[in-house]
C-alpha cells in the first residue's frame, strides 16, 4: 500500500483568475515582490499496489478520465512513504 | 409524438425549467435518473443546467462518470440531438462529445443577467427557426462559462460552422464571443445561455421557444452533416 500525492494545475496558457485575484491581494498587501501566482490542486490517495509500472497506469487513466480534464490542466504525481498498516 | 430525457443529477437545477420547455414545444418528456443505464425509446436527451454533483473537482466532472453517460453517448452516435444548457454544456465537453473547455469567467463572478445574443448558424436541427444573424435574448446565470479552446480546435469550429450562438457583448471572456456550439454530426449542441428560461414575453423574452419546437419537429433524415 502506497500513499500518492497528485497536483493538478491549469496549463500555462489558461487563465488562473484565482491566481490573478490572489496576485492582486498579494500586491495589496505591500508585496510586490510576489508575481506569477498560480492555483492547483492536490489530491492524496492511497493506493493498494507496490509495482511502480501498475501505480503509474492506474495514475494516469484515473488521472485522464477523471481527475483532471487534459484540455486545462496538467498533472503530476508523487509516490510517497508506504502507508502503514 | 416526441419523447426526450431530462436528465437529471444530484445538484441539478434546470430541471423542471427544461421539462417545461419541451413540453410548451409539444413535446412529451420525462426525466430520468443519472443511474439510468438506457436511454432507449426517448427521441432526444435534455441536459439541464444547475451544479452537478456539487462542481465537485470541476464542472461536470463527476457527471462525466456516472452511468447514464455511456447512454447519452450511445443516443448522440445514433444521432438523436442532444442539447446540454449551461451545466449540461460543461458536461458534454468533459465527456468530449463536444470540443474544449469551459472555465472560470474571467472577473471570476457569477453573472446572472439578460444576454443578447446572435444565432451564428440557423442551419442546426435546433436553429432552424431563426434567421441567420438574428439576435436573441436569452438569460445567462454562470461562474464558470469561458470558453476555451486551442487555436487548432477554433479552427476547425469555424471550418465546419459550429459555432451556433455568440455573444453581442461577452460577459465571461469566452474565445472569440462563443456562447453555443454543434458537433460536427450536427446533433450534439450545447450552450450557456438558458434558451429553458426565455419562453414567455410575460417574463422578458420568449426567444427560447423557437429552439425547443425545431427539436421537436427534428426527424433523423433531417441531421445535417457538416
Amino acid at each position: 500500500m502506497k500513499k500518492v500525492e497528485l497536483k493538478v494545475t491549469l496549463q500555462q496558457q489558461v487563465l488562473d483568475t484565482q491566481g490573478e485575484a490572489l496576485n492582486r491581494a498579494v500586491h495589496e498587501l505591500g508585496h510586490d515582490e510576489i508575481s506569477n501566482i498560480r492555483v492547483g490542486k492536490i489530491l492524496y490517495f492511497d493506493i493498494d499496489e507496490t509495482e511502480a509500472d501498475n501505480i503509474d497506469r492506474i495514475v494516469k487513466s484515473l488521472s485522464e478520465r477523471l481527475f483532471t480534464n487534459t484540455v486545462i490542466e496538467t498533472y503530476e504525481y508523487t509516490i510517497l512513504d508506504e502507508v502503514s498498516e | 409524438m416526441k419523447k426526450f430525457a431530462v436528465i437529471q443529477f444530484p445538484g441539478s437545477n434546470c430541471d423542471r425549467d427544461l421539462l417545461n420547455a419541451a413540453l410548451k414545444a409539444g413535446a412529451e418528456a420525462e426525466f430520468v435518473d443519472y443511474r439510468a443505464a438506457s436511454l432507449a425509446g426517448y427521441d432526444g436527451v435534455l441536459i439541464p443546467g444547475g451544479f452537478s454533483f456539487g462542481d465537485y473537482l470541476r464542472s461536470g466532472a463527476m457527471a462525466a462518470v456516472a452511468p447514464v453517460t455511456k447512454a447519452i453517448k450511445e443516443a448522440a452516435e445514433a444521432g438523436k440531438p442532444v442539447l446540454g444548457i449551461c451545466n449540461g454544456f460543461q458536461i458534454l465537453t468533459e465527456i468530449g462529445l463536444l470540443p474544449g473547455a469551459l472555465i472560470f469567467n474571467d472577473q471570476h463572478t457569477f453573472i446572472s443577467r439578460d444576454e443578447s445574443l446572435k444565432i451564428a448558424n440557423s442551419e442546426t436541427l435546433f436553429t432552424r427557426g431563426y434567421g441567420q444573424g438574428e439576435d436573441v435574448v436569452y438569460p445567462v446565470a454562470h461562474g464558470e462559462g469561458h470558453y476555451y479552446c486551442d487555436d487548432a480546435t477554433y479552427e476547425k469550429l469555424k471550418a465546419h460552422n459550429q459555432i451556433v450562438l455568440t455573444y453581442n457583448e461577452n460577459p465571461n471572456g469566452s474565445r472569440n464571443d462563443i456562447a453555443g456550439i454543434i458537433n460536427e454530426r450536427g446533433n450534439v449542441l450545447g450552450m450557456m445561455p438558458h434558451p429553458e428560461r426565455a419562453l414567455e414575453t410575460l417574463l422578458g423574452s420568449d426567444d427560447g421557444l423557437k429552439l425547443f419546437e425545431e427539436m421537436t419537429k427534428w426527424e433523423a433524415n433531417h441531421v445535417q452533416i457538416h
